[in-house]
């Protein structure tokens, strides 16, 4: 196994996957501005990451298990607490063997077919719809804006294609670990999003169960392009063990009243770097972020969100809710800007964190760049002790104190959490607990 | 049969003292009116028995059905069948009604089978108490009226009535018609054998609620 990254290794993995010119050309240009772009010095401490040792491509036969009988125990027995889904379990635990999803999801697949909706691998996007992934690929988020988007389009493998036509509404939410993937690459994830005019679709990905990986870095891109009148939502609940550098670039292009809401809910990972952004490019277009984070002991998760106003009338939303517990550390960076001129704008960024004790900290910078007079911009920024009287009047009621913290944290939460499809919030809910208290039961 | 037994009970907020030596045996099956002047430890007494942890017991005893009840942490208690209505409820946002009623059935044992009744049952003891039933689904207490918030306190008491109930100042910003209802179901929870200390500043609303035991309690001492 060779650790670093090289020309061969780009050409190897380029080759193997039998790819177009133009993409293994790609990969070199972008592989040549990673080697001289800066890592980035802001957000959360990247200084102990060791970018030699890396593993940054693994081969099939170096995969960590290979089958649910190797998973190790202890994974098994939180996906069980949780209440995951057997076949998204095996996905989850990265086992690469055919699962059951083939048979449940197979009637989703066609449906979606018949309406023209392609929903597949990256991998296979690019060898079936070579014509759309080129148009597409790398617009929204090109190499050269920052080292970790270098990095991933170098290395991509894995991710979704998704390509919605014009004026068709998928009703069930994508689900990412419908994929059936010959090979689970998790590791540089590429997903790309193309919502044509008058359409909408719900794209999910991850689950909350903690996702194993023997990768310490995790260097995703999501592109999203958005057509005029379509909509879009990108729920994400990323719960990456506790080794994992988590450092990811996503990024929406809404063009006239279009509208595009990340929900993105951060709970696992040593460190995360996610900043989701909307370029509001067409006039009425809306951009929206609902955030959860939770930073535990030895945690730093640095998340945020962009909202970039480039036309008049467009509008913003931001909602995060942060919770700090056992000496972990959540910041939230963001940022709203507005171009000079426009009329029209409205922006709204509201952070709301809770810090559990003494031992955990919680951070706001927030980054308004206004160049019109007329925008209307609110800020608020709320800082808050797990309340003492809140605890009290529960165990007053006949709660535990422990009951009555988890009961707490679940409010403080639940605007955001009202927002993810049902398993995921039944999940999502069973998790808090279990981090909380280290049991679900 | 005495239900609760306080002897010689003091206790502190800070460096001030509240309750400077308390003797009180509260008969089982009674309701009793508790009455006094602001500041003279009314409150203080129900947080204590509550199971307030921030006040400060310097001496004395309390008996809850033969326990020693302060030993016993708030959730022990109100497992144990104590309910102490809030003067000032707090909101909890997030967590709805529903959510806090089920918690609540859970944390004494209770199974709940079918969730449908069980939010009908809901609904029912809502409109009983003159909230309308839509709020099973609003977080608790959030931006509710005082007068609500109280409403919603003896409806804790219906959903799972206590052996001891003490509502606490339950009539304050209570309109007239909100404090008719309180006096009906104090008296059904009354005939349930439910025994009730209810702690008021105005005497007028003790004697209509009928109650013929009236204490008063005077810089700390009960007379």
């Amino acid at each position: 196994m060779k650790k670093g990254l090289s020309e061969e290794l780009v050409a190897e993995l380029s080759a193997v996957k039998n790819e177009p010119e133009w993409m293994r050309k790609r990969r070199m240009e972008a592989l040549t501005q990673f080697e001289t772009m800066p890592i980035p010095t802001w957000g959360a401490d990247l200084s102990q990451l060791k970018w030699d040792e890396i593993n940054y491509y693994l081969r099939s036969v170096e995969r960590p298990y290979k089958s649910w009988d190797e998973v190790p125990g202890e994974v098994k027995q939180v996906m069980e607490q949780v209440g995951v889904p057997q076949a998204e379990q095996a996905y989850l635990a990265g086992v690469t063997t055919q699962w059951e999803s083939e048979k449940i999801y197979g009637s989703l697949k066609e449906s979606l077919a018949k309406q023209g909706v392609i929903f597949c691998s990256m991998d296979e996007g690019l060898r079936d719809y070579p014509e759309i992934v080129k148009k597409y690929f790398g617009k929204i988020v090109p190499y050269g804006d920052n080292k970790l988007a270098a990095l991933n389009t170098a290395m991509w493998s894995g991710g979704s294609f998704v390509y919605v036509p014009k004026g068709v509404k998928v009703e069930l939410p994508l689900q990412a670990y419908f994929r059936i993937n010959s090979e689970r690459a998790g590791q540089f994830e590429r997903t790309l999003i193309i919502a044509e005019e008058g359409s909408s679709v719900h794209y999910v990905e991850g689950c909350s169960a903690p996702a194993y990986s023997s990768a310490s870095l995790h260097a995703a891109v999501v592109e999203v392009i958005v057509k005029p009148g379509a909509k879009v939502r990108y729920t994400t609940i990323q719960n990456w063990y506790n080794n994992v550098y988590n450092l990811v670039t996503k990024r929406a292009r809404v063009e006239t009243n279009a509208k595009m809401e990340w929900v993105d809910c951060n709970l696992g990972s040593y460190v995360t770097m996610k900043y989701p952004a909307c370029l509001l490019v067409g006039e009425g277009a809306h951009g929206e972020m609902l955030s959860i984070a939770t930073a535990s002991a030895d945690q730093h998760i640095d998340a945020g969100a962009k909202m970039i106003h480039l036309a008049n009338n467009t509008s913003s939303r931001i909602i995060s809710k942060s919770i700090s517990q056992k000496g972990g550390r959540s910041s939230y960076r963001g940022q709203v800007k507005v171009a000079p001129g426009l009329t029209g704008v409205k922006a709204k960024v509201v952070c709301d964190a809770l810090i559990m004790d003494e031992i955990s900290r919680s951070d706001t910078y927030p980054n308004n760049q206004v160049m019109s007079g007329t925008a209307q911009i609110e800020h608020e920024a709320y800082v808050s002790k797990l309340s003492e009287e809140q605890t009290r009047y529960l165990m007053s009621k006949g709660l535990t104190k422990e009951e009555a913290e988890v009961m707490i944290v679940r409010g403080f939460l639940e605007p955001v959490v009202a927002e993810l499809p049902m398993e995921y919030a039944v999940e999502l809910n069973r998790l808090v607990k279990l981090e909380m208290t280290g049991s679900v039961g | 049969m005495k239900i609760l037994t306080i002897k010689n009970l003091v206790v502190s907020v800070g460096e001030k003292r509240i309750i400077g030596g308390i003797n009180w045996e509260v008969e089982q099956n009674t309701i009793i009116g508790l009455t006094g002047k602001n500041g003279s430890g009314k409150t203080t007494l129900a947080q204590v028995l509550m199971g307030n942890e921030q006040l400060q017991i310097e001496k004395g005893q309390v008996t809850f059905e033969g326990k020693d009840l302060l030993t016993m942490s708030a959730d022990e208690r109100a497992k144990a069948g104590i309910y102490v209505s809030w003067q000032q409820p707090m909101a909890v946002p997030g967590v709805s009604i529903f959510s806090l009623a089920k918690a609540m059935l859970m944390a004494r044992g209770e199974k709940i089978n079918n969730l449908v009744e069980f939010r009908e049952n809901l609904e029912e003891l809502l409109t009983k108490i003159g909230l309308p039933k839509e709020y099973a689904k609003r977080s608790v207490n959030e931006g509710m009226s005082g007068g609500e918030r109280k409403r919603l306190e003896l409806m804790w008491a219906l959903l799972s009535p206590p052996i001891l109930l003490i509502l606490d100042e339950i009539d304050s910003g209570l309109d007239e018609e909100g404090r008719k209802r309180v006096g009906q179901i104090v008296w059904e929870l009354r005939k349930q054998g439910v025994t009730i200390i209810v702690i008021s500043h105005y005497r007028e609303f003790l004697h209509d609620l009928g109650i013929k035991q009236i204490m008063v309690m005077d810089k700390g001492k009960i007379k």
